[in-house]
Protein backbone atom coordinates (compact mmCIF):
# COMPACT_ATOMS: atom_id res chain seq x y z
CA UNK A 1 0.00 0.00 0.00
CA UNK A 2 1.68 3.18 -1.07
CA UNK A 3 1.93 6.39 0.90
CA UNK A 4 -0.60 8.37 -1.14
CA UNK A 5 -3.25 5.72 -0.65
CA UNK A 6 -2.63 5.60 3.09
CA UNK A 7 -2.86 9.37 3.15
CA UNK A 8 -6.16 9.27 1.31
CA UNK A 9 -7.59 6.83 3.87
CA UNK A 10 -6.56 9.11 6.73
CA UNK A 11 -7.89 12.16 4.94
CA UNK A 12 -11.28 10.50 4.48
CA UNK A 13 -11.79 10.52 8.20
CA UNK A 14 -10.70 14.10 8.67
CA UNK A 15 -12.10 15.90 5.62
CA UNK A 16 -15.62 17.16 6.13
CA UNK A 17 -15.93 19.10 2.91
CA UNK A 18 -14.67 17.38 -0.18
CA UNK A 19 -14.29 19.65 -3.16
CA UNK A 20 -12.29 17.36 -5.37
CA UNK A 21 -14.24 15.56 -7.97
CA UNK A 22 -13.75 14.57 -11.54
CA UNK A 23 -17.29 15.36 -12.63
CA UNK A 24 -17.30 18.74 -11.08
CA UNK A 25 -14.55 20.48 -12.92
CA UNK A 26 -12.61 20.52 -9.65
CA UNK A 27 -10.74 23.63 -8.57
CA UNK A 28 -8.07 21.59 -6.81
CA UNK A 29 -8.18 18.01 -8.05
CA UNK A 30 -6.55 15.36 -5.93
CA UNK A 31 -3.13 14.36 -7.22
CA UNK A 32 -3.81 11.43 -9.55
CA UNK A 33 -2.68 8.10 -8.14
CA UNK A 34 -3.80 4.49 -8.50
CA UNK A 35 -7.38 5.66 -7.94
CA UNK A 36 -7.14 8.43 -10.52
CA UNK A 37 -8.75 11.59 -9.22
CA UNK A 38 -11.53 9.76 -7.37
CA UNK A 39 -12.41 11.74 -4.26
CA UNK A 40 -11.64 10.52 -0.76
CA UNK A 41 -15.33 10.09 -0.10
CA UNK A 42 -15.82 7.97 -3.17
CA UNK A 43 -12.94 5.66 -2.30
CA UNK A 44 -14.31 5.40 1.24
CA UNK A 45 -17.78 4.51 -0.03
CA UNK A 46 -16.35 1.82 -2.29
CA UNK A 47 -14.47 0.29 0.64
CA UNK A 48 -17.66 0.32 2.72
CA UNK A 49 -19.65 -1.26 -0.13
CA UNK A 50 -17.08 -4.05 -0.39
CA UNK A 51 -17.59 -4.94 3.28
CA UNK A 52 -21.35 -4.76 2.87
CA UNK A 53 -21.19 -6.94 -0.23
CA UNK A 54 -19.22 -9.51 1.78
CA UNK A 55 -21.97 -9.53 4.38
CA UNK A 56 -24.71 -10.11 1.80
CA UNK A 57 -22.55 -12.74 0.11
CA UNK A 58 -22.24 -14.52 3.46
CA UNK A 59 -26.01 -14.44 3.92
CA UNK A 60 -26.70 -15.78 0.44
CA UNK A 61 -24.04 -18.45 0.75
CA UNK A 62 -25.47 -19.57 4.09
CA UNK A 63 -28.92 -19.67 2.54
CA UNK A 64 -27.67 -21.72 -0.40
CA UNK A 65 -25.98 -24.26 1.85
CA UNK A 66 -28.97 -24.64 4.18
CA UNK A 67 -31.18 -25.11 1.17
CA UNK A 68 -28.83 -27.60 -0.49
CA UNK A 69 -28.86 -29.79 2.63
CA UNK A 70 -32.61 -29.65 3.16
CA UNK A 71 -34.50 -31.93 0.76
CA UNK A 72 -37.95 -30.69 1.83
CA UNK A 73 -37.21 -27.15 0.73
CA UNK A 74 -40.19 -25.79 -1.25
CA UNK A 75 -39.82 -24.00 -4.56
CA UNK A 76 -39.88 -20.33 -3.44
CA UNK A 77 -42.13 -19.19 -6.29
CA UNK A 78 -44.86 -21.59 -5.12
CA UNK A 79 -45.10 -19.82 -1.77
CA UNK A 80 -43.78 -16.32 -2.34
CA UNK A 81 -45.01 -15.73 -5.87
CA UNK A 82 -42.85 -13.75 -8.29
CA UNK A 83 -45.27 -11.17 -9.70
CA UNK A 84 -44.90 -8.67 -6.88
CA UNK A 85 -41.16 -9.18 -6.48
CA UNK A 86 -40.63 -8.73 -10.24
CA UNK A 87 -42.47 -5.42 -9.99
CA UNK A 88 -40.32 -4.47 -6.98
CA UNK A 89 -37.21 -5.28 -9.04
CA UNK A 90 -38.44 -3.01 -11.84
CA UNK A 91 -39.05 -0.22 -9.34
CA UNK A 92 -35.47 -0.41 -8.08
CA UNK A 93 -34.01 -0.53 -11.60
CA UNK A 94 -36.03 2.54 -12.60
CA UNK A 95 -34.96 4.33 -9.41
CA UNK A 96 -31.33 3.63 -10.32
CA UNK A 97 -31.93 5.29 -13.68
CA UNK A 98 -33.51 8.36 -12.06
CA UNK A 99 -30.56 8.52 -9.65
CA UNK A 100 -27.94 8.69 -12.41
CA UNK A 101 -30.06 11.20 -14.30
CA UNK A 102 -30.25 13.33 -11.13
CA UNK A 103 -26.46 13.29 -10.98
CA UNK A 104 -26.20 14.20 -14.67
CA UNK A 105 -28.63 17.08 -14.09
CA UNK A 106 -26.46 18.26 -11.21
CA UNK A 107 -23.37 18.26 -13.36
CA UNK A 108 -25.34 20.42 -15.80
CA UNK A 109 -26.03 22.78 -12.86
CA UNK A 110 -29.77 22.18 -13.20
CA UNK A 111 -30.92 22.32 -9.58
CA UNK A 112 -34.64 21.94 -10.35
CA UNK A 113 -34.06 18.95 -12.62
CA UNK A 114 -31.79 17.35 -10.05
CA UNK A 115 -34.38 17.79 -7.31
CA UNK A 116 -37.07 16.34 -9.54
CA UNK A 117 -35.11 13.18 -10.29
CA UNK A 118 -33.94 12.80 -6.70
CA UNK A 119 -37.64 13.01 -5.78
CA UNK A 120 -38.44 10.22 -8.25
CA UNK A 121 -35.67 8.11 -6.72
CA UNK A 122 -36.96 8.66 -3.19
CA UNK A 123 -40.46 7.82 -4.39
CA UNK A 124 -39.15 4.59 -5.91
CA UNK A 125 -37.54 3.65 -2.60
CA UNK A 126 -40.71 4.39 -0.67
CA UNK A 127 -42.83 2.35 -3.09
CA UNK A 128 -40.40 -0.55 -2.73
CA UNK A 129 -40.59 -0.38 1.08
CA UNK A 130 -44.39 -0.18 0.99
CA UNK A 131 -44.59 -3.23 -1.27
CA UNK A 132 -42.21 -5.12 0.99
CA UNK A 133 -44.39 -4.29 4.01
CA UNK A 134 -47.44 -5.47 2.06
CA UNK A 135 -45.65 -8.68 1.07
CA UNK A 136 -44.59 -9.39 4.66
CA UNK A 137 -48.16 -8.88 5.91
CA UNK A 138 -49.41 -11.28 3.26
CA UNK A 139 -46.79 -13.88 4.19
CA UNK A 140 -47.56 -13.58 7.91
CA UNK A 141 -51.13 -14.55 7.07
CA UNK A 142 -49.81 -17.54 5.13
CA UNK A 143 -48.09 -18.76 8.27
CA UNK A 144 -44.56 -17.52 7.72
CA UNK A 145 -42.76 -15.74 10.50
CA UNK A 146 -39.14 -15.16 11.44
CA UNK A 147 -38.98 -18.39 13.44
CA UNK A 148 -41.71 -20.57 12.01
CA UNK A 149 -43.50 -21.71 8.90
CA UNK A 150 -46.68 -23.68 9.34
CA UNK A 151 -46.54 -25.04 5.79
CA UNK A 152 -43.00 -26.36 5.73
CA UNK A 153 -39.47 -26.05 6.98
CA UNK A 154 -39.13 -23.11 9.42
CA UNK A 155 -35.74 -22.20 7.98
CA UNK A 156 -37.43 -21.32 4.71
CA UNK A 157 -39.21 -18.45 6.45
CA UNK A 158 -36.26 -17.50 8.67
CA UNK A 159 -33.79 -17.17 5.82
CA UNK A 160 -36.28 -15.30 3.69
CA UNK A 161 -37.08 -12.68 6.33
CA UNK A 162 -33.46 -12.24 7.43
CA UNK A 163 -32.07 -11.69 3.92
CA UNK A 164 -34.91 -9.57 2.51
CA UNK A 165 -35.31 -7.70 5.81
CA UNK A 166 -31.63 -6.83 5.91
CA UNK A 167 -31.90 -5.57 2.35
CA UNK A 168 -35.03 -3.61 3.29
CA UNK A 169 -33.05 -1.85 6.03
CA UNK A 170 -30.54 -0.84 3.36
CA UNK A 171 -33.35 0.58 1.23
CA UNK A 172 -34.63 2.53 4.25
CA UNK A 173 -31.12 3.87 4.92
CA UNK A 174 -30.80 4.79 1.26
CA UNK A 175 -34.10 6.69 1.29
CA UNK A 176 -32.99 8.67 4.38
CA UNK A 177 -29.61 9.33 2.73
CA UNK A 178 -31.38 10.52 -0.45
CA UNK A 179 -33.67 12.82 1.54
CA UNK A 180 -30.61 14.44 3.14
CA UNK A 181 -28.97 14.90 -0.27
CA UNK A 182 -32.21 16.32 -1.69
CA UNK A 183 -32.31 18.80 1.19
CA UNK A 184 -28.75 19.90 0.45
CA UNK A 185 -29.61 20.19 -3.22
CA UNK A 186 -32.57 22.41 -2.39
CA UNK A 187 -30.22 24.56 -0.28
CA UNK A 188 -28.03 25.12 -3.34
CA UNK A 189 -25.11 23.07 -2.08
CA UNK A 190 -24.42 21.59 -5.52
CA UNK A 191 -25.13 24.62 -7.67
CA UNK A 192 -21.46 24.80 -8.66
CA UNK A 193 -21.85 21.52 -10.52
CA UNK A 194 -19.71 19.66 -7.98
CA UNK A 195 -21.87 16.58 -7.42
CA UNK A 196 -19.35 14.46 -5.59
CA UNK A 197 -21.68 13.89 -2.62
CA UNK A 198 -24.56 13.06 -4.95
CA UNK A 199 -22.42 10.53 -6.76
CA UNK A 200 -21.37 8.91 -3.47
CA UNK A 201 -25.00 8.67 -2.41
CA UNK A 202 -25.75 7.24 -5.85
CA UNK A 203 -23.11 4.55 -5.33
CA UNK A 204 -24.95 3.39 -2.22
CA UNK A 205 -28.31 3.45 -3.97
CA UNK A 206 -27.06 1.48 -6.99
CA UNK A 207 -25.49 -1.02 -4.62
CA UNK A 208 -28.90 -1.54 -3.01
CA UNK A 209 -30.29 -2.19 -6.50
CA UNK A 210 -27.43 -4.53 -7.37
CA UNK A 211 -27.90 -6.57 -4.20
CA UNK A 212 -31.64 -6.84 -4.78
CA UNK A 213 -30.96 -8.26 -8.25
CA UNK A 214 -29.08 -11.12 -6.59
CA UNK A 215 -31.53 -11.49 -3.68
CA UNK A 216 -34.42 -11.65 -6.17
CA UNK A 217 -32.67 -14.44 -8.06
CA UNK A 218 -31.71 -16.53 -5.05
CA UNK A 219 -34.75 -16.01 -2.83
CA UNK A 220 -37.54 -15.96 -5.43
CA UNK A 221 -36.54 -17.35 -8.81
CA UNK A 222 -34.44 -20.46 -8.26
CA UNK B 1 -17.49 10.50 -18.30
CA UNK B 2 -16.89 14.19 -18.29
CA UNK B 3 -16.39 14.07 -22.04
CA UNK B 4 -19.92 12.79 -22.66
CA UNK B 5 -22.76 15.22 -23.11
CA UNK B 6 -25.84 15.08 -20.89
CA UNK B 7 -27.91 13.62 -23.73
CA UNK B 8 -25.34 10.90 -24.41
CA UNK B 9 -25.22 9.91 -20.75
CA UNK B 10 -29.01 9.72 -20.41
CA UNK B 11 -29.25 7.73 -23.64
CA UNK B 12 -26.76 5.20 -22.27
CA UNK B 13 -28.55 4.95 -18.90
CA UNK B 14 -31.91 4.31 -20.51
CA UNK B 15 -30.45 1.79 -22.94
CA UNK B 16 -28.92 -0.11 -19.99
CA UNK B 17 -32.26 0.03 -18.15
CA UNK B 18 -33.99 -1.63 -21.11
CA UNK B 19 -31.30 -4.33 -21.20
CA UNK B 20 -31.81 -4.92 -17.45
CA UNK B 21 -35.58 -5.11 -17.99
CA UNK B 22 -35.20 -7.56 -20.85
CA UNK B 23 -32.88 -9.81 -18.84
CA UNK B 24 -35.34 -9.74 -15.94
CA UNK B 25 -38.16 -10.87 -18.22
CA UNK B 26 -36.02 -13.75 -19.52
CA UNK B 27 -35.11 -14.73 -15.95
CA UNK B 28 -38.74 -14.79 -14.85
CA UNK B 29 -39.74 -16.84 -17.90
CA UNK B 30 -36.93 -19.30 -17.23
CA UNK B 31 -37.98 -19.63 -13.59
CA UNK B 32 -41.47 -20.71 -14.68
CA UNK B 33 -39.97 -23.37 -16.97
CA UNK B 34 -41.33 -26.77 -15.90
CA UNK B 35 -38.64 -28.55 -13.89
CA UNK B 36 -39.15 -32.08 -15.03
CA UNK B 37 -35.70 -33.57 -14.64
CA UNK B 38 -32.61 -32.81 -12.62
CA UNK B 39 -30.26 -31.97 -15.54
CA UNK B 40 -32.74 -29.46 -16.96
CA UNK B 41 -33.35 -27.92 -13.56
CA UNK B 42 -29.61 -27.47 -13.02
CA UNK B 43 -29.13 -25.91 -16.45
CA UNK B 44 -32.04 -23.50 -15.93
CA UNK B 45 -30.73 -22.55 -12.48
CA UNK B 46 -27.25 -21.89 -13.84
CA UNK B 47 -28.72 -19.81 -16.67
CA UNK B 48 -30.73 -17.68 -14.24
CA UNK B 49 -27.72 -17.12 -11.95
CA UNK B 50 -25.54 -16.17 -14.94
CA UNK B 51 -28.16 -13.70 -16.19
CA UNK B 52 -28.46 -12.26 -12.69
CA UNK B 53 -24.70 -11.76 -12.43
CA UNK B 54 -24.70 -10.04 -15.82
CA UNK B 55 -27.37 -7.64 -14.52
CA UNK B 56 -25.25 -6.90 -11.46
CA UNK B 57 -22.31 -6.23 -13.76
CA UNK B 58 -24.32 -3.78 -15.88
CA UNK B 59 -25.40 -1.85 -12.76
CA UNK B 60 -21.85 -1.66 -11.40
CA UNK B 61 -20.24 -0.87 -14.73
CA UNK B 62 -22.61 1.80 -16.06
CA UNK B 63 -24.60 3.19 -13.11
CA UNK B 64 -21.77 3.04 -10.58
CA UNK B 65 -19.42 4.40 -13.26
CA UNK B 66 -16.82 1.67 -13.00
CA UNK B 67 -16.35 2.10 -16.74
CA UNK B 68 -14.69 5.44 -15.96
CA UNK B 69 -12.71 4.42 -12.91
CA UNK B 70 -9.05 3.53 -12.63
CA UNK B 71 -7.82 -0.02 -12.30
CA UNK B 72 -7.44 0.06 -8.52
CA UNK B 73 -11.02 1.15 -7.89
CA UNK B 74 -12.21 -1.66 -10.16
CA UNK B 75 -10.09 -4.18 -8.24
CA UNK B 76 -11.49 -2.94 -4.93
CA UNK B 77 -15.05 -3.10 -6.28
CA UNK B 78 -14.55 -6.60 -7.63
CA UNK B 79 -12.88 -7.96 -4.49
CA UNK B 80 -16.08 -9.46 -2.94
CA UNK B 81 -16.08 -12.12 -5.67
CA UNK B 82 -13.29 -13.73 -3.67
CA UNK B 83 -16.11 -15.31 -1.66
CA UNK B 84 -16.71 -17.54 -4.68
CA UNK B 85 -13.58 -19.47 -3.67
CA UNK B 86 -15.08 -20.08 -0.23
CA UNK B 87 -18.42 -20.93 -1.84
CA UNK B 88 -16.74 -23.41 -4.16
CA UNK B 89 -15.05 -25.17 -1.25
CA UNK B 90 -18.30 -25.41 0.71
CA UNK B 91 -20.31 -26.58 -2.28
CA UNK B 92 -17.72 -29.26 -3.03
CA UNK B 93 -17.97 -30.40 0.58
CA UNK B 94 -21.78 -30.42 0.72
CA UNK B 95 -22.46 -33.87 -0.78
CA UNK B 96 -20.36 -35.52 1.93
CA UNK B 97 -22.48 -34.00 4.71
CA UNK B 98 -25.71 -35.42 6.11
CA UNK B 99 -28.87 -33.69 5.01
CA UNK B 100 -31.14 -31.89 7.44
CA UNK B 101 -34.37 -33.89 7.69
CA UNK B 102 -37.32 -31.77 8.68
CA UNK B 103 -39.78 -33.34 11.05
CA UNK B 104 -43.24 -31.97 11.67
CA UNK B 105 -43.70 -30.06 14.91
CA UNK B 106 -45.66 -32.75 16.80
CA UNK B 107 -43.08 -35.33 15.77
CA UNK B 108 -40.35 -33.17 17.22
CA UNK B 109 -42.37 -32.67 20.38
CA UNK B 110 -42.37 -28.90 20.04
CA UNK B 111 -45.36 -26.79 20.99
CA UNK B 112 -45.32 -23.17 19.98
CA UNK B 113 -46.99 -20.87 22.55
CA UNK B 114 -49.13 -19.11 19.95
CA UNK B 115 -50.40 -22.39 18.56
CA UNK B 116 -51.26 -24.30 21.73
CA UNK B 117 -54.96 -24.44 20.90
CA UNK B 118 -54.28 -25.49 17.34
CA UNK B 119 -51.95 -28.31 18.35
CA UNK B 120 -53.63 -29.53 21.51
CA UNK B 121 -54.09 -32.96 20.03
CA UNK B 122 -50.58 -32.74 18.67
CA UNK B 123 -49.39 -32.22 22.24
CA UNK B 124 -50.94 -35.50 23.29
CA UNK B 125 -49.43 -37.12 20.30
CA UNK B 126 -46.06 -35.61 21.09
CA UNK B 127 -45.81 -37.55 24.36
CA UNK B 128 -46.02 -40.85 22.57
CA UNK B 129 -43.69 -39.58 19.89
CA UNK B 130 -41.22 -38.57 22.50
CA UNK B 131 -41.27 -42.04 23.94
CA UNK B 132 -40.60 -43.37 20.49
CA UNK B 133 -37.67 -41.03 20.14
CA UNK B 134 -36.33 -42.16 23.50
CA UNK B 135 -36.48 -45.74 22.35
CA UNK B 136 -34.36 -44.77 19.39
CA UNK B 137 -31.90 -43.06 21.62
CA UNK B 138 -32.71 -39.58 20.27
CA UNK B 139 -30.87 -36.78 22.02
CA UNK B 140 -33.53 -34.16 21.33
CA UNK B 141 -33.56 -31.68 24.16
CA UNK B 142 -36.73 -29.88 23.06
CA UNK B 143 -39.05 -31.48 25.58
CA UNK B 144 -42.70 -30.40 25.18
CA UNK B 145 -43.36 -29.60 28.81
CA UNK B 146 -39.90 -28.40 29.60
CA UNK B 147 -39.20 -31.94 30.68
CA UNK B 148 -35.87 -31.21 32.32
Amino acid sequence: MNLDFRFSLVAMTTTTHDEHHEFAGPKNPRTPDEFGTASHGKIGMWLYLVTDAMMFAGFLLGYALIRARTPEWPHPADILGIGLSTFMTSILIVSSVTMVIAQAKGEKKDRAGMLKYLGFTILGGLIFLSLQAYEYTHLFHLGLSLSNFTGGHPLFASTFFIVTGFHGLHVLSGVIYLIVIAGRTAAGKYDSGNCNEVEICGLFWHFVDLVWILVFTFMYLI
Amino acid sequence: MASLTYEEKVKTYIKVAFILGAITVVEVLLSTFPHSGQPIKTIVTMAIVTLSCSKAFFVAYYYMHLNHEKKWTIWVAASPVIILIYAGALIADTPSRPVSVYESEPARGIIYPNKVGHHSEGAEHSDSTHETESEHGSDHDAAPEGGE
